[in-house]
């Protein structure tokens, strides 16, 4: 079988696979992170540039290493190649450089964001010691949108990572990509409008990676880490029916499908069981999920350093405060 | 012979996007949403997809645009030629602002990126015909006409060659007369591996920028099972300054077309695409005659040149103002009708290309040199130039000169030579390469142009564009028409070049109002590395690259440009900023 060492380990990988699976088949901090591919989906990654690695040996054949780095997710591995994640400072400060990227033209409302405590955005900014970016331009700005009843689309937050508009195409029944415009001003807001109307359109809100996509029925209800994950399933003819709750005392504040340890969906879920059974005499309880590393830790790093910024959030924005919900400070007093 | 396009590989009819958005666009002015509807229907996609392309592409539009649609270029030549008042004189004349239309519907005037006429500025297309060398009488004079009901194909000029230099000797290579025919003859004399080594023995290296050997694309295309096979012209010349394929295309299309169809010949292809820029439409009766000539003759169509079961046709694909479709793999989404968003690069076109079936991508002065390479002989060739890089080269020279037009080079001469040659003004910075290229100080002007050492950068490798600037030119300003360029032309499919080339630019706006500090370089500098490593095609990867050398280059200038009242603490209040942001509030 052919070899792949990333971070001084050793793979063995099936041919035709990426650098990402292969150190995917791993695990581990060799892993890089990533913000647009996704495994369950076809054709994506290549947009975000967050799993950049560096390639210091292509193949047995060609032992050169590549110039600059390449985007893991979207780069075949080789017998013999040598890659460089973890191990390497030129990639974690270039990847610091996306994350900064990425955060450029990004609100920072995580005191106000359903996302927060799940985000991989502010992972990666925690991670990278970025959450602080001062940005001292103004930031692209757009309204705020419903999508049918169920679903809201805040567009500011969207980092253009293509994985709603891959959904809409590959799991719903809408067609080929539809972004428009081009460059600092392209948006999918109008194409997601459009293109997501079907019993499986809640899945958008599981693969968008920050909060652009969110569930209408959860919004401000509550902070993802005051609530519980059960996981459960129910006899569903759309779908598989396997599911996650989130508890808040013995309420089910909200469905989501389940997800592996990189974020993804286990298995798609339908609508029905998305938004409409939320009792638990709906569901066969299978006990508590076991929620991987991400969602976690950014509930850690979340806390302290943003009440200061929720005081500034209070002021400049009022509505914040008479929203229940909306800061840690009313959550702690529930 | 049958004089048109003759039908040896069906494709499949979404490929058409471009060409019925272009005749929408032409008929009406604009797209209109009934258009959306009908397209949509017709290939089977959705509306929202149809939106997708037309929103991608600048000439395009979704609002009308007037009966008459100005376009006038803002490239830096156009800027330093006076394009500001050519704009204001416009909108006086017209009654339009620069981004709308008139009330009477009769004027559209926008802005665009470089033409391809910075031997000629200031420049303007008027529904997509030329007008050059432009001055405020001018304009008047051209639109008094055009409310006179003139017709615009009767007043529009006949852009000039302005071939200004050959070789000494006659020992030109591309202006050479050649016999219609004659390479191909000798390419079928060679055979296709013949062709192949002979482009080996001549170290042709792509002359589209990024000098790859061409026998070794034309090898691995030959080398591909798959079929049918395709070869295309990248004839969209999107670099500012650049305009040699112009006048490749005006004075010798003949010689492009035989390049073509030697390469067909070579590995085995049955249709070929020349991918034209929008900008360059006032060119394509000339590439049509030609092609219906050749098609006459039994160059092109069935049995060409008389080679029994080689078929061969090509067609004209028009683009529609994009930068990024210059680039090869996005030229390919472009040419199959979508968005021109690049590829990431699993295969090379060579293997998968147009259609996902294998691809030749070659640029238009590297198909013309194939041609007369094949036709003057491998020995004749590596007369020209020097060791290790044979041949000559074309130039676009422009900016501060007193003779910008096209030089052909021989490989081997020193920037000083061929400022003496295009009689500089005051030379004091030279942009080569055009924006994506490299900026050189005139204390380097011993450097050679050649192909050869690159790493130690001691040589410099000329893409086609040559602007000389003098010493009054603002760099920061220069600079910042770079910036605000690439943010333009950026697809924004990844995050560095997408949100990059936005900062980029307001920081160099900051600089350029005296209100930068210290700390806004170094952040401009990192910011411009991360770009490069991390970008996925090459727009983002060379975006910055100017920027960064000149930081190094001119690294006093800078400094002079910093807001030296800065204490530590108080930053100085950004005026225009503050107000750009009220302008878009408004709006
Ligand atoms: C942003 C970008 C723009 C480009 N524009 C052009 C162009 O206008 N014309 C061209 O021939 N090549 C252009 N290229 C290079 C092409 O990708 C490709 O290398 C070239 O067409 C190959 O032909 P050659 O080998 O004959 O040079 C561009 C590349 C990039 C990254
Ligand atoms: S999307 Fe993530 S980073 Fe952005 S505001 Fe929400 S939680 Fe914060
Ligand atoms: S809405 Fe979310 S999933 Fe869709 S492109 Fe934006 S960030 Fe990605
Ligand atoms: S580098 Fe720029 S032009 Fe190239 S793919 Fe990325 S956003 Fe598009
Ligand atoms: S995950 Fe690889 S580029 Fe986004």
């Amino acid at each position: 079988m052919p070899e792949i060492t990333i971070d001084g380990q050793k793979i063995e990988f099936n041919q035709g696979m990426t650098i990402l699976e292969a150190a995917r088949s791993k695990g581990g901090d060799l892993v890089p992170p990533t913000m647009c591919y996704y495994s369950k989906l076809k054709d994506t990654g290549g947009y975000c540039r967050t799993c950049i690695v560096k390639v210091e040996a292509e193949s047995v054949k060609n032992p050169r290493a590549l110039p600059k780095p390449v985007a893991s997710c979207r780069t075949l591995a080789q017998d013999g190649m040598v890659v460089k994640n973890q191990t390497s400072p030129e990639v974690l400060e270039a990847r610091a450089g996306v994350v900064e990227f990425l955060l450029i033209n990004h609100p920072l409302d995580c005191p106000v964001c359903d996302q927060a405590g799940e985000c991989s955005l502010q992972d990666l900014g925690y991670e990278h010691g970025k959450m602080d970016t001062r940005y001292e331009f103004k930031r692209r700005e757009f309204e705020q949108r419903d999508i049918g009843d169920k679903i809201k689309l805040h567009m500011n937050r969207c980092i253009l990572c293509y994985r709603c508009v891959k959904t809409a195409e590959q799991i719903t029944d809408g067609r080929v990509h539809g972004v428009c415009s081009r460059g600092d001003v392209a948006e999918i807001s109008t194409y997601i409008e459009q293109a997501i109307d079907n019993d499986f359109s809640g899945n958008v809100i599981d693969v968008c990676p920050v909060g652009a996509l969110t569930d209408k029925t959860f919004r401000f209800k509550n902070r993802v880490w005051f609530t519980k994950p059960v996981d459960a399933h129910r006899e569903c003819p759309k779908c598989s029916g396997k599911v996650r709750l989130w508890y808040k005392g013995e309420d089910i504040l909200r469905v989501t499908a389940r997800k592996d340890q990189y974020g993804e969906v286990e298995e798609w879920i339908c609508n029905e069981c998305r938004f409409e059974k939320k009792k638990t005499a709906d569901w066969v309880i299978e006990g508590p999920s076991k929620v991987d590393k991400h969602s976690v830790i950014s509930a850690n790093h979340y806390l302290a350093p943003e009440m200061k910024n929720d005081l500034s959030m209070l002021i400049l924005n009022p509505d914040a405060g008479n929203n229940p919900g909306s800061s840690p400070f009313s959550k702690e007093q529930e | 012979m049958a004089e048109t396009i003759q039908t040896i590989f069906t494709e499949p009819a979404h490929t058409q996007m471009m060409n019925r958005l272009w005749d929408l666009q032409l008929q009406n002015g604009y797209i209109r949403d009934e258009d959306i509807t009908q397209l949509a229907s017709l290939f089977g996609l959705s509306e929202i997809e149809v939106e997708g392309v037309v929103s991608f592409y600048h000439f395009f539009h979704r609002q009308p645009t007037g009966k008459y649609t100005i376009y006038v270029n803002n490239s830096i030549v156009a800027e330093h030629k006076g394009c500001q008042r050519i704009i204001e004189t416009f909108e006086r004349e017209t009654g339009a602002r620069l981004g709308s239309v008139d009330r009477s519907g009769m004027f559209g005037l926008f802005e665009t990126p470089c033409i391809g006429l910075s031997d000629q500025e200031p420049s303007a297309l008027i529904n997509f015909y030329p007008f050059t060398q432009l001055n405020a009488m001018k304009v008047k004079d051209i639109v008094g006409r055009l409310k006179a009901g003139v017709d615009v194909a009767d007043i529009c000029d006949q852009p000039q060659d302005n071939i200004r230099f050959t070789p000494a000797e006659n020992k030109t290579l591309f202006f050479r007369h050649l016999e219609a025919g004659a390479s191909i003859t000798k390419a079928q004399a060679l055979s296709p591996n013949g062709v192949i080594d002979a482009l080996k023995i001549s170290e042709l290296a792509g002359r589209g920028g990024a000098y790859f050997p061409t026998w070794k694309k034309w090898q691995a295309a030959k080398e591909q099972g798959a079929s049918p096979k395709f070869v295309v012209c990248n004839a969209d010349e999107g670099e500012p300054g650049t305009f040699k394929d112009r006048v490749l295309m005006n004075a010798c299309p003949h010689s492009l077309i035989e390049g073509m169809i030697i390469c067909a010949y070579t590995i085995g292809a049955s249709m070929g695409f020349i991918y034209l820029r929008g900008e360059y439409r006032w060119l394509l009766p000339r590439l049509e005659a030609t092609l219906a000539d050749y098609r006459k003759m039994g160059l092109l169509g069935k049995n060409c040149n008389r080679i029994e079961g080689f078929d061969f046709d090509i067609r004209i694909q028009m683009g529609a103002g994009s930068y990024v479709c210059g680039e090869e793999t996005a030229l390919l989404e472009s040419l199959e009708g979508k968005r021109g968003e690049p590829r990431t690069k699993w295969f090379f076109p060579v293997e998968k290309g147009y259609l996902q079936l294998p691809t030749v991508v070659n640029n238009v002065e590297t198909f013309c040199a194939v041609a007369q390479i094949l036709d003057i002989g491998t020995d004749a060739y590596l007369k020209l130039g020097i060791p290790g890089s044979p041949g000559t080269k074309l130039i676009s020279v422009s900016g501060d000169c007193k003779l910008p037009g096209l030089y052909e080079i021989e490989w081997g001469m020193t920037v000083a030579e061929l400022l003496e040659l295009c009689e500089a003004e005051n030379p004091y910075y030279i942009q080569v390469s055009g924006p994506s290229g490299e900026c050189i100080s005139i204390k380097e002007k011993f450097r050679r142009i050649s192909m050869l050492d690159l790493l130690a950068r001691k040589d410099i490798r000329c893409g086609g564009s040559f602007m000389v600037f003098n010493k009054e030119r603002d760099l920061v300003r220069v600079l910042l028409n770079f910036a605000a360029f690439f943010k333009q032309e950026s697809c924004g499919i990844c995050t560095p070049c997408r949100a990059g080339n936005f900062i980029i630019q307001r920081k160099l706006e900051r600089l350029d109002n005296g209100l930068a500090i210290e700390e806004d370089l170094k952040e401009l500098k990192t910011w411009g590395e991360i770009m490069k490593t991390t970008s996925r095609c090459g727009l983002g990867k060379t975006a910055t690259n100017s920027l960064i050398l000149a930081m190094d280059k001119f690294h006093d200038y800078f400094v002079e440009k910093l807001d030296k009242s800065y204490n530590g603490q108080s930053m100085k209040f950004d005026m225009e900023a503050a107000t750009r942001e009220y302008e878009t509030y408004k709006k």
